[in-house]
């Protein structure tokens, strides 16, 4: 697989066809880290077209030597997504889709309220709480890369992962008796 | 199920999404558009400012700029209150 700092080398010598492939390679990761801070499939979707957009009008500003690619990525991508989150309202968690498969409806349905209950605790959580988990839990970054994203140190990133956690897990301890 | 279970699973279930196939393809139109507007249009005003905005140099000489102007206006000024009071006094 071509290098990122290749592919970035060519698209700034004038190939402007190969950021295309810095689009499909980074994509996925982009928007579901969009989806998951803003709650909302169509405003992360946009959101994630305006990161390619403005990381492609920026490019030439890129230095390998401070981070990686996607952690410069990513950084646009949260940054973007929390200007998204502070002009809009939060969003019912209701209005989550789902994407449950269990064969037993009861289990179903508790998997569901689970989910639900899981999905709004995360949106209320403070939005530097909120990132750091996001970025931690469903992106699989390290702490020191999540760190460079939130220009903050590594301690304060492990505190607020272990805070969203604290917070996720009374929202679940609340459900005790009501699941299965 | 256990709630470790079903939270792994929850963690599984927002990782799943799906991108539209021409997801790429128009992102990559509006960076075609982008850099066939690039220089056609530069004195559109958002555009100005983008351009601006992205040439730190372009920024400082603007900046700079203001900050003679300015200081050669107060300097006029006070040239011109001074002759005033030469010619009054």
């Amino acid at each position: 697989m071509t290098e990122d700092i290749n592919i970035i080398n060519d698209v700034l010598s004038g190939d402007i066809d190969a950021f295309k492939l810095l689009i499909q390679r980074y994509q996925k990761p982009v928007l579901s880290m969009t989806k998951n801070i803003t709650n909302d499939y169509h405003t992360a979707q946009d959101i994630a077209q305006d990161t390619f957009f403005a990381a492609y009008k920026k490019l030439h500003t890129f230095d390998q030597n401070r981070s990686s690619f996607s952690t410069w990525l990513f950084t646009i991508a949260k940054n973007k997504s929390i200007n998204a989150l502070r002009k809009k309202k939060p969003i019912p968690a209701d209005n989550l889709p789902e994407n449950i498969d269990s064969a037993n409806p009861a289990d179903n349905l508790s998997q569901k309220e689970f989910f639900n209950k899981l999905d709004t605790a995360l949106q209320r959580l403070p939005v530097k709480l909120k990132t750091a988990f996001v970025l931690a839990e469903f992106q699989n970054l390290t702490h020191s890369e999540i760190a460079k994203i939130e220009g903050a140190k590594t301690n304060t990133i492990k505190t607020r992962v272990f805070r969203a956690k604290e917070k996720l897990r009374l929202a679940l301890n609340k459900l005790d008796g009501e699941l299965i | 199920m256990k709630k470790q279970e079903l939270y792994n699973a929850w963690k599984q279930n927002k990782n799943q999404i799906d991108i539209g196939d021409d997801f790429a393809d128009e992102t990559m139109g509006r960076i075609f558009d982008y850099e066939q507007n690039k220089f056609s249009n530069l004195f559109n005003t958002q555009r100005l400012i983008e351009y601006i905005s992205v040439h730190p140099f372009v920024k400082l000489s603007l900046v700079t700029a203001g900050g003679v102007a300015g200081i050669s206006r107060v300097i006029f000024t006070i040239i011109m209150i001074l002759n005033k009071g030469v010619i009054n006094g």
